[in-house]
């Protein structure tokens, strides 16, 4: 039997179809120092961003951990694409429809025995528990301190649906077994209030290593009351392996087959200072109050590796982007039909603020009603750009060039004031939609072109010599 | 926007804290020298907006 798909499946997978992308480290790093950081800003500022894995890191009190740590998994679209089991060159439409595809595909999953289970092969609980034991990284200057970036687990106590979102945990520095937790998706949202009006605490796990298609396939935008357990399952392409957790036992399940799990409860009421955070949008989110979770068990494969984002940066940026291109696209074109050409959230608004989209227009106008109904789609958007057809949306130099050429802005630009934030932006609390598309009801120059049977009769080649 | 100001803290550096915390009876901890202090306790308050 082949086993179940799991991080080192495809580690081992991906290294050997792609070895020039997956860097090993095995000089010691302090992640906690910004080593691991600054290696992959260096990288990034390179135009490069391989998967890497530290194999030597230091943990929270300075001595070398047990536990590897990876980072920068999803920092490109071919990545997730293979691990998605699509096609890595077919990084741009097909990836984001291929994404929403695979949600619409949920599986129910099996259930492992908790000894059986290779995440429970070594278990610390209760006084046992030292979170200074991880290599957790501090990611950028001035952050509250370490930081894990990975999901967390929380189950909906009415239709007992499991969500998973990416949430940051911050180790706490006057309790090495509480983290500060950012709960902050609508579904965790919904579920902490839940016990919090009963003022009952709140089992919740962080799953810091996995397969990336179980943590791409949870940020598929689905309803409240899916069970992320079961559309995990789609993405995976096979039913996600769980087990009774070590503090709950069936009561909770975990990912059997995670590399390390942090089990734990949030007890009600508690709000605790927590940021600020290098986030998203490449800006520091402000300190505040947060939830904490109280560490039940810290449960792991026994050569675990830890999974870490590379938070504002194409980590972070990618994972979140291609989900919503998908879901973006399938809820225009049940409207619009094959008007809709394709859709990006391009890296230059965080793959969150910004979207742009391409149309066969047929109407004047038209443009503006596509805009509309995306940003109603999507919540994080504040800038909707719609260009034609012959514009690939994925080419941010020709959005800007059809925007700067196209946009007559006293008719072409349109701002809503006062909508919900998101994030803490300038542009954040307003909407603004901008029609690049050329304008059917007005005569406009033709772009330039060199003609066709001009390129089809010249080989390149016979003039190059080669 | 999220309104959010900026506090000094007694090492000299600043950090954004989120206005909805501005009057709360909490310390805020500084990321760079883990002082807890009061939000009057800064050695500056800087609160710019529109
Ligand atoms: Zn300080």
């Amino acid at each position: 039997m082949t086993a179940s798909k799991n991080l080192r499946t495809f580690l081992a997978e991906y290294g050997a179809a792609f070895p020039q992308d997956y860097l090993t480290i095995d000089k010691p790093i302090e992640p906690a120092e910004y080593d691991a950081t600054a290696i992959l800003e260096h990288l990034d500022r390179r135009g490069e961003r391989p998967m890497v894995l530290f194999q030597q890191p230091s943990n929270l009190v300075g001595e070398l951990s047990s536990v590897p740590l990876l980072m920068n998994v999803f920092a490109t679209r071919a990545r997730c694409a293979f691990a998605l089991g699509l096609d890595p060159e077919q990084t741009g439409l097909p990836l984001a429809l291929g994404y929403a595809e695979k949600g619409t595909h949920p599986m129910e999953p099996v259930v492992v025995r908790a000894d059986e289970a290779p995440v429970h092969e070594v278990i610390a609980s209760g006084d046992q528990v030292d979170l200074r034991e991880l290599p957790i990284p501090i990611h950028s200057e001035g952050d509250f301190g370490p930081c894990l970036t990975m999901t967390l687990a929380v189950k909906d106590p009415v239709s007992g649906a499991y969500n998973v979102s990416f949430i940051k945990a911050f180790y706490d520095f006057d309790d090495p077994r509480r983290l500060r937790i950012t709960i902050h998706s609508p579904d965790s949202e919904r579920a902490l209030a839940y016990y919090e009006e009963r003022n009952l605490p709140m089992p919740i796990v962080a799953v810091l290593g996995h397969h990336p298609a179980f943590y791409l396939g949870s940020m598929g935008l689905t309803p409240y009351q899916e069970d992320d357990y079961h559309t995990i399952g789609g993405f995976l392409g096979e039913p996600l392996r769980l087990t009774p957790s070590h503090t709950w036992g069936s009561d909770f399940m975990v990912p059997a087959d995670a590399e390390l799990v942090i089990e734990g409860v949030v007890p009600p009421g508690t709000r605790m200072i927590a940021d600020p955070f290098g986030d998203i949008t490449r800006q520091y989110q402000a300190q505040t109050l947060r939830p904490v979770m109280n560490v039940t068990a810290v449960t792991r494969r026994r050569d675990a590796i830890m999974q870490d984002v590379f938070a504002g940066h194409h980590d972070h940026f990618t994972a979140g982007q291609i989900p919503k291109e998908g879901t973006i696209y399938n809820t225009l074109r049940r409207r619009f039909g094959d008007v809709v050409t394709a859709v990006h959230m391009p890296y230059s608004g965080c793959g969150r603020l910004a979207c742009y989209i391409s149309i066969d227009k047929k109407r004047e106008g038209q443009a503006k009603t596509v805009a509309m109904a995306a940003l109603l789609e999507a919540w994080t958007v504040e800038v909707c750009v719609v260009v034609d057809q012959v514009i690939d949306v994925y080419s941010e130099q020709d959005v800007i060039w059809a925007t700067l050429v196209n946009v007559d802005p006293s008719r072409d630009v349109d701002l809503l004031h006062n909508v919900p934030n998101v994030f803490t932006t300038q542009m954040g609390g307003s909407k603004v939609i901008i029609d690049a598309t050329r304008p059917l009801d007005r005569t406009m120059p033709e772009m330039n072109r060199v003609p066709q049977d001009a390129l089809d009769r010249i080989r390149l080649d016979d003039y190059l010599g080669r | 926007m999220d309104r959010l100001f900026n506090v000094t803290c007694t090492c000299g550096k600043s950090f954004p804290v989120d206005y909805g915390i501005r009057f709360a009876d909490v310390d805020l901890e500084c990321p760079y020298c883990r002082t807890k202090f009061r939000v009057e306790q800064a050695v500056r308050i800087d609160e710019r907006w529109g």
